[in-house]
């Protein structure tokens, strides 16, 4: 009972430990960063980061990499605007709809070409930006019925609408991800791709899902953001990218591919958060910020690194970052 | 799928049997196709495009990205990939640049410390890069940190080279602007040192073949290293260029640079998997979408159509190519 | 008749894999498939299980004629493959793996419902003990092979085919194999079983089908036969002369090897080379010969031993540091890691010694095309067309473009792996010419390969290898093909 509970948690021990300290620190040194209101700010970076992360760890585990989910935002944040008058909810559900069809629309494409996915979305990268300013005017869009959007600016105890959304997404995804067939052949064909094809799972359809909420996911976090806020330009959440796929990497999504959950995406967002709210309350500029992503990735890409390399695989450091297992077939015919 | 060893065939066949080669050129022959189209659309369409004035104003800016998308041909022709801190990077160059030359460093002096630091970064990254950490995420995260110290020190002000300004910045030699001479310079020598060199042919072999250059005794973390020092070299000169042509920069200089030069590289046919392409397709593929770039202005495209359409054109051609690509390893 | 095959055919380019070859199969029978290796074995499998389409001939299953490609149509007609590469996902569970890709499967995979499916199918197999959460990665070799026999399970299938299945098993693993095995022939379906094994050929098999040179031979039931008939059946290849002369060599040895340990042998190997001799290493899959060679090039990490190159210590650590000494190696997947299959014929020739024809760093191009234009013509390649892709050339030539571009490095020992795997007859001779000619200008040559005619034919002296050992080595006029095929599948010989 101990030793499953203990397999349980192996995964998620290096991020929480990061979560841990980091916290700490952070709140020793940040007077404003403490107790229900600590909890809130980290919440709060679900809506955004979390979940452009999401969707990109998706297709992390899925052994490839959505470059266009800045884009994706950002012309999702234009929808949203140009839709208000279907109302609050509307307006993010059109936003969030048009989103996961373009991203259906992008995996099956690299499904079907079976091109890699780092070249194609760098075009659909720039193609979508396109788009957004196209659909904007080449101008930022205000929302003009501005009371519309109120009930996301409240805040109850450490909660949002914004961030229960979010937190919705990621349980909803997450119970995707581990109890459903379409869920774990995205880990199949992120894993051992050419073994789980051999085996029956189809080629193209787990990446179209994989698209599918990655850029569902971005269309989401851009349409919250626009309607919290009540405009869209068309140039925004180019730093998107960087973000989420620190946030994920930080929180233990494997770059390998086929492994990983949603707990460690939340945990790697909490972390990033925990580290922008705390330069931000001391008045650092957003390019400190930045750094301080880089420098996390970084380090984090390193320790997987090495962790794979010397044979750490079964202390904390390790659990969880297995490499693949060793193929032991000779090479004569 | 692999063939049987040691069976005698019943009537032997003539040792030698060479299947007809499939059209290696036939990439370059469509992106030059292409790039033949679109200028003669653009001549007929725009009257306004065949002056001296516009075709300076074309190469001038096919030249920066030019310069950066030939220094990068080596790192993607050994198969790693693409530096998603082209931006930041030249920006850094820039910014060190100008800073120099305000503060009365005299501008020989300036020009190399900037390159060297360039190469001590690019290193930097490529020993990381070498070791076998991902390349996307490995330069993803460096662009960040360049940013973030060049804006923590700049404070987020613009750099200026106050009185010491640099005069040659806009100068023109023989009517040919001093960035496209550097460019045309710089592409020349990528493009021996690619097909000339040893280290220009390991690189080669590298893209086409890691493991087989492997067990060739090729080093692959010399290759690897070489590239970005190549790179680096490129990322300086380009941001010197500018820095000369301005005199003043910011931490948010070269905004767009990662992108358009990246399009250039694809769209000038080189395998972001390495082992096909060369420096001159790359600078093709700059001028290609400069001309391309130059041709929607000039015909009062917007900031937005212009972005779909270079999108557009690179999906486009990416596909074409890696389709192409795909079809000529089937056959063989 | 379960299943019945007549007059296959089957050519990749120049060499005929399968030749009007019949094959049948009895419901709940296990019919071993014996034959040296490229006599046609893995092409009939690849065949029947759908990744491959026959020229010509006929395939029926339970009486109706049926077309197994591609391989959704092998699945659906009931033909199931174990392949020597298992098909499972190592990041995903056991439980998950055996619901992996399966039709019919319900959409939600809720942990206690696949747990209890899985442990069904373990148990028919022999694995109630293992835990169906563990991920596969976890799992040992003998319980990844039962696995993937109960991945099969779920496929009902009617036709198994077992690819050799215990290559890489230790005794008591392959005991648990061969019984359930036995245990899904009882209930009615049919195994072919394809092995080098003899001594599991006579526990397991009913009847034995023997293929040679792609052709097959009627099958025998098991009760009729012993060691020697079956050896007989599947040897009576003409070595002709393909081979040239043996040639005479010093006695002083050029390369010394002395307990050498690394991954795939179980015991160590010590061996000498002599300048001007060839060695031949023969064994089959998974029997250290192959390990040797690679530790020897540089690129398998050995755990223990020395080695001397000429009297001086030589270092095994990098595939760079054993090239600088002067080994050359030929690997045994040229498309993997053996030519650069998008590049000039002449750049592949000249990969591994650039440095001799340049100067500062500049390649004189003039030089290279000199040392490639000769070296190509030493092994009859078309010097007129050295600028085209090595991937245009037929198998044969482009394996002797990655057996030639070693010539030029001037190495003093060339190491080779299966050096003419896929590679017609006419270019096999004129590769053995050229080693021979490199022999004789005083290199050492060892080469590995699991083709033991083609060992006879070239090696001065020949070592033999089984299941990680070395077990005999003799000159060349010492051995008959006979004794030779008996060594190598651990066989005593009967007279």
């Amino acid at each position: 009972m101990i030793e499953n509970f203990i397999g349980r948690i192996k995964p998620y021990a290096l991020p929480l430990v990061v979560l841990i300290i980091t916290w700490i620190v952070i709140a020793s040194i940040t007077p404003s960063f403490r107790g229900a209101g600590s909890v809130y700010a980290v919440l709060e970076g679900f809506p955004m980061v979390g979940l452009v992360a999401l969707g990109l760890g998706v297709t992390i585990i899925a052994g490839e990499l959505d470059l266009s989910v800045g884009s994706m935002a950002a012309l999702a944040a234009t929808i949203a605007v140009l839709t208000e008058s279907a109302g609050l909810v509307g307006c993010i559900v059109i936003a969030t709809l048009v989103g996961t069809v373009l991203g259906a629309v992008q995996g099956t494409l690299i499904g079907r070409l079976q091109i890699n996915s780092l070249v194609f979305t760098i075009g659909t990268l720039i193609l979508l930006r396109g788009l957004t300013y196209i659909s904007s005017g080449n101008a930022p869009i205000i929302i003009q019925n501005f009371m519309m959007t109120d009930p996301l600016l409240d805040r109850y105890w450490i909660f949002s609408i914004s961030s229960i959304t979010a937190l919705i997404v990621f349980i909803l995804i997450g119970l995707f991800l581990t109890y459903t067939r379409w869920g774990r052949e995205i880990f199949a064909i992120g894993g051992a791709r050419n073994e789980a094809i051999a085996a029956g799972v189809p080629r193209v359809q787990p990446l179209t899902v994989s698209f599918a909420i990655s850029a569902g996911c971005a269309s989401l976090a851009g349409a919250l953001a626009a309607t919290r806020g009540g405009s869209a330009a068309p140039q925004n959440y180019a730093d998107l990218l960087l973000s989420g796929a620190a946030a994920a990497l930080l929180g233990g999504i494997s770059l390998y591919g086929g492994r990983g959950s949603v707990l460690n995406v939340a945990l790697g967002v909490a972390v990033l958060t925990v580290v922008a709210t705390g330069l931000a309350a001391r008045g650092s500029a957003a390019s400190l910020v930045q750094l301080v992503t880089g420098a996390l990735l970084l380090i984090m890409i390193t320790i997987e690194f090495l962790a794979g390399r010397l044979t750490l695989k079964d202390t904390i450091f390790g659990a969880g970052l297995r490499g693949r297992s060793r193929k032991t077939t000779d090479t004569s015919d | 799928m692999s063939e049987p060893s040691g069976v005698e065939p019943v009537g032997a066949a003539p040792s030698q049997s060479t299947r007809r080669p499939r059209a290696d050129w036939l990439p370059q022959a469509i992106i030059a196709g292409l790039a033949v189209t679109a200028i003669t659309v653009s001549i007929i369409l725009t009257p306004s495009f065949l002056t001296i004035d516009n075709i300076r104003a074309i190469l001038r800016n096919a030249s920066i990205v030019g310069i950066v998308a030939v220094a990068m041909t080596p790192m993607t022709l050994s198969g790693n990939f693409v530096s998603l801190a082209i931006s930041q990077s030249s920006m850094l160059a820039m910014v060190s640049f100008v800073a120099m030359i305000g503060a009365g460093w005299p501008q020989p002096v300036a020009i190399l410390i900037v390159i060297l630091a360039l190469i001590v970064v690019g290193i930097v990254q490529g020993i990381i890069v070498a070791t076998g950490l991902n390349p996307i995420i490995t330069t993803l995260a460096a662009g960040a940190i360049i940013y973030g110290v060049v804006s923590e020190i700049t404070g987020g002000g613009i750099i200026r080279a106050g009185d010491n300004l640099v005069s040659w910045g806009s100068s023109t030699l023989a009517g040919i602007p001093i960035q496209v001479l550097v460019f045309l310079f710089f592409t020349i020598l990528v493009t021996i040192l690619m097909s000339r060199t040893v280290i220009g042919r390991e690189t080669m072999l590298v893209g086409a073949n890691r493991a087989t250059a492997g067990i060739s005794g090729i080093s692959i973390f010399r290759v690897t290293i070489l590239a970005f020092v190549i790179f680096s070299v490129g990322l300086a000169l380009a941001g010197i260029l500018n820095g000369a042509a301005f005199n003043q920069a910011t931490a948010r200089s070269f905004p767009n640079l990662t992108i358009d030069v990246i399009a250039a590289l694809l769209v000038g046919g080189t395998a972001i998997q390495g082992g096909q392409g060369s420096p001159l397709r790359s600078a093709g593929g700059a001028l290609l979408i400069a001309v391309i770039s130059n041709m929607m202005v000039l015909n009062d495209f917007s900031t937005g159509g212009r972005l779909a359409v270079q999108g557009g054109v690179v999906v486009v051609i990416v596909v074409l190519l890696d389709q192409m690509r795909r079809r000529r390893m089937a056959s063989s | 008749m379960r299943l019945g095959v007549r007059r296959l055919s089957k050519r990749y380019g120049s060499v005929q894999a399968l030749d009007e070859i019949d094959f049948e199969l009895r419901p709940g029978e296990v019919m071993a498939l014996l034959g040296e290796n490229g006599a046609g074995k893995s092409t009939l499998v690849k065949i029947l299980s759908g990744l491959v389409s026959p020229d010509s001939g006929e395939i029926e299953i339970d009486g109706s004629s049926a077309t197994l490609y591609p391989s959704a149509r092998s699945q659906a007609a009931g033909v199931a493959v174990v392949h020597q590469e298992y098909s499972s996902v190592p990041t995903l569970s056991v439980a998950e793996n055996l619901v992996l890709g399966q039709k019919g499967v319900s959409p939600l995979w809720l942990p206690g419902r696949l747990n209890a499916r899985a442990k069904k199918l373990l148990a028919a197999v022999g694995l109630d003990n293992l835990d169906p959460r563990t991920t596969v990665d976890r799992l040992s070799v003998a319980e990844m092979q039962l696995l993937e026999i109960a991945r099969l399970l779920v496929r009902d299938a009617r036709v198994l085919i077992f690819d050799e299945p215990t290559a890489a098993l230790a005794d008591r693993e392959i005991e648990r194999v061969l019984t359930v095995i036995r245990r899904l022939a009882s209930e009615g379906r049919s195994v072919i079983y394809v092995t080098h094994r003899l001594p599991e050929v006579f526990r397991l098999a009913d009847r034995v089908t023997v293929f040679r040179n792609g052709r097959s031979l009627p099958a025998k039931p098991v009760s009729e036969l012993d060691v020697d008939a079956v050896i007989t059946m599947m040897l009576g290849r003409e070595l002709g002369t393909m081979f040239p002369n043996h040639g005479s060599f010093e006695s002083k040895p050029i390369f010394q090897v002395d307990g050498l340990l690394a991954s795939g042998l179980t015991q160590s190997v010590s061996l000498e080379l002599r300048r001007g001799e060839i060695l031949g290493l023969t064994g089959q899959l998974g029997s250290g010969a192959s390990a040797v060679i690679q530790s020897l090039a540089g690129v398998l990490m050995p755990t223990a031993g020395h080695v001397q190159l000429d009297g001086e210590e030589l270092s095994l650590r990098s595939r760079a540091a054993t090239l600088k000494r002067g080994i050359a190696y030929c690997t045994a997947d040229r498309k993997r890691d053996g030519i650069f299959a998008g590049r000039a014929i002449r750049e592949n020739l000249s990969s591994p010694w650039m440095r001799s024809v340049s100067s500062g760093g500049w390649i004189s191009g003039r030089r290279e095309r000199r040392r490639t234009k000769e070296v190509a013509a030493q092994f009859a390649i078309d010097v007129k067309r050295l600028g085209i892709a090595v991937s245009t050339l037929s198998g044969g030539n482009q394996q002797k473009v990655a057996v030639g571009k070693w010539l030029g490095a001037e190495p003093r020992v060339m190491l080779l792996e299966e050096p003419t795997r896929g590679v017609d007859i006419g270019a096999r001779a004129e590769i053995y010419q050229r080693l021979r000619e490199l022999c004789n200008s005083g290199v050492g040559i060892i080469v590995a390969s699991s083709d033991t005619s083609e060992i006879l034919g070239l090696s001065d002296t020949i070592a033999t290898f089984y299941r990680g050992q070395m077990t005999r080595i003799m000159a060349y006029n010492e051995w008959t093909e006979d004794a030779l095929v008996r060594e190598v599948m651990h066989q005593e010989s009967a007279t």
